[in-house]
């Protein structure tokens, strides 16, 4: 697994998690992913937003275009059926991987 | 469905791009307005507040690049416009666009007609059923200089009746004839034909009959015509039956009009080769029947038996001319006998060969 790849599958992941909690738009989910990752994955929007077209066009989440109270269009993504089967395939995987990890890295530690 | 939600996005992606392209736009402004909105908030001037809002998009134009590549269509997307640039400069550009366009036409028109031919005379079975059961027998006479013969008569008369491979034998010859009668007086082509070409080419008259073995033999005037020559000849293909034509000024009655689709010989055969409209009994006389090593006149076409192959059957003839010589007249075999270099062999091809020459 390249890194990348690693965040790539982590990013999705913190946006399921996220969007399996309620229906929500962009910045919105920015702020979310900002305040939980406390700078650490430093995902800003530029990685968010492609991620974000990438579930929509694999299916796992889906969006829809309400007009807010000033009259913006707002878009505001929400998990699939497929979506929400993703998201607990991702999280078992990760769970096993992170425990893996830790499970080395923490007996190595001593 | 999450393969059709995936494709119809694919289809909007690709066929409403303005759409779309509105739709990402907006996204973003959504974006940047609450972002600005939160830099303000958190006290910051509002020109101050736009600029930090865009840089923590990271460039708007490469986040719309990675959008769009995130929606898995940019390769057609490129195609497209690839293809609208060339259109451009090829537009630019007329006489050159004309000598490619005319360059490709004729390349492609050559192509065709070359491989019209090829399937015409290569791939298209014969219009005999079974036809790949069909050989062409010939004979040779190697040391003399012929490496490939018509039959003779007898050969023909003896193979027909020793071999064991065929199922069944034919044999024709083409010829001109001056025609006269039904109001005609021209020459044609007829072809002399045994009684049973009909049969092992597996093809009967749609029209009355075929002429039987024994009209053949008893050497019978009747006459079987192409659908094209009745036509022509008689103002129909049925009215033609039970009437009569001249050939070489000598009285013939047709017996039997072939189908629209048969033509025969095939043009380009290697011996007899152009395409008879009248068909008449080979009726073999006694003189005939003596042309040994002569009269090499006559083209045999043969049905294979069941499971029996080409190289069998060619090795069947090879041992049959072999007994032909040893069965000619005393004087004749004490001839060939002075002739170092003669043998008489034969070569048996696909049927198709005979005209295709390979």
């Amino acid at each position: 697994m390249k890194p990348n790849d690693l965040v790539q599958g982590t990013l999705s992941l913190l946006i399921l998690r996220i969007l399996a909690l309620e229906p929500t738009h962009g910045w919105a989910l920015s702020q979310r992913l900002k305040q939980m990752s406390k700078d650490v994955l430093q995902v800003g929007a530029g990685s968010l937003y492609p991620a974000l077209h990438k579930l929509e066009q694999e299916g796992w989440i889906t969006a829809e275009w309400v007009l807010s109270d000033t009259r913006r269009r707002v878009k505001f993504y929400s998990l699939t059926k497929a979506g929400r089967k993703q998201l607990a395939t991702q999280t078992a995987d990760w769970k096993r991987l992170s425990g893996a990890i830790s499970g080395i890295v923490l007996s190595a530690e001593g | 469905m999450r393969w059709l939600r995936k494709w119809r996005l694919r289809f909007r992606s690709l066929f409403d791009r303005s759409r779309v392209e509105n739709d990402l736009e907006d996204e973003l402004r959504d974006y940047l307005d609450r972002e600005t909105e939160r830099e303000v908030a958190a006290g910051a001037a509002l020109e101050e507040a736009k600029r930090r809002a865009l840089s923590s998009l990271g460039g708007t134009e490469r986040l719309k690049e990675e959008c769009r590549d995130a929606r898995g269509i940019r390769w057609l997307e490129d195609t497209f416009n690839d293809v609208r640039s060339a259109v451009r400069t090829l537009r630019k550009a007329p006489v050159f666009t004309i000598t490619v366009i005319a360059a490709l036409g004729f390349c492609i028109g050559a192509n065709t007609a070359i491989f019209s031919v090829v399937d015409t005379v290569l791939f298209r079975p014969l219009p005999f059923p079974n036809q790949d059961r069909l050989v062409a027998v010939t004979e040779s006479v190697p040391g003399l200089g012929f490496p490939v013969l018509p039959f003779s008569c007898p050969d023909y008369l003896f193979v027909a009746a020793n071999n064991q491979s065929f199922a069944a034998t034919g044999t024709y010859r083409t010829q001109s004839y001056e025609i006269s009668g039904a109001g005609l007086s021209r020459r044609l082509t007829g072809a002399r034909v045994t009684a049973s070409l009909f049969t092992t080419l597996g093809v009967s008259p749609v029209y009355g009959r075929a002429f039987t073995r024994e009209e053949d033999e008893q050497s019978r005037r009747v006459a079987v015509l192409t659908s094209g020559f009745a036509q022509s000849a008689f103002g129909g293909t049925e009215k033609a039956l039970g009437r009569t034509i001249f050939l070489d000024r000598i009285l013939y009655t047709v017996v039997g009009i072939m189908p629209r689709s048969f033509s025969f010989p095939i043009g380009g055969s290697r011996f007899n080769d152009h395409p008879a409209d009248v068909f008449v009994p080979v009726s073999w006389n006694n003189e005939d029947r003596q042309q040994n090593v002569s009269g090499f006149d006559y083209s045999m076409v043969a049905r294979l038996r069941t499971n029996v192959t080409i190289p069998q059957a060619s090795a069947d003839v090879h041992r049959l001319l072999e007994r032909v010589v040893e069965n000619y007249p005393p004087n004749l075999r004490e001839a060939l006998s002075h002739m170092a270099n003669f043998s008489l062999e034969s070569q048996t091809v696909p049927f198709r060969e005979e005209f295709t020459g390979r």
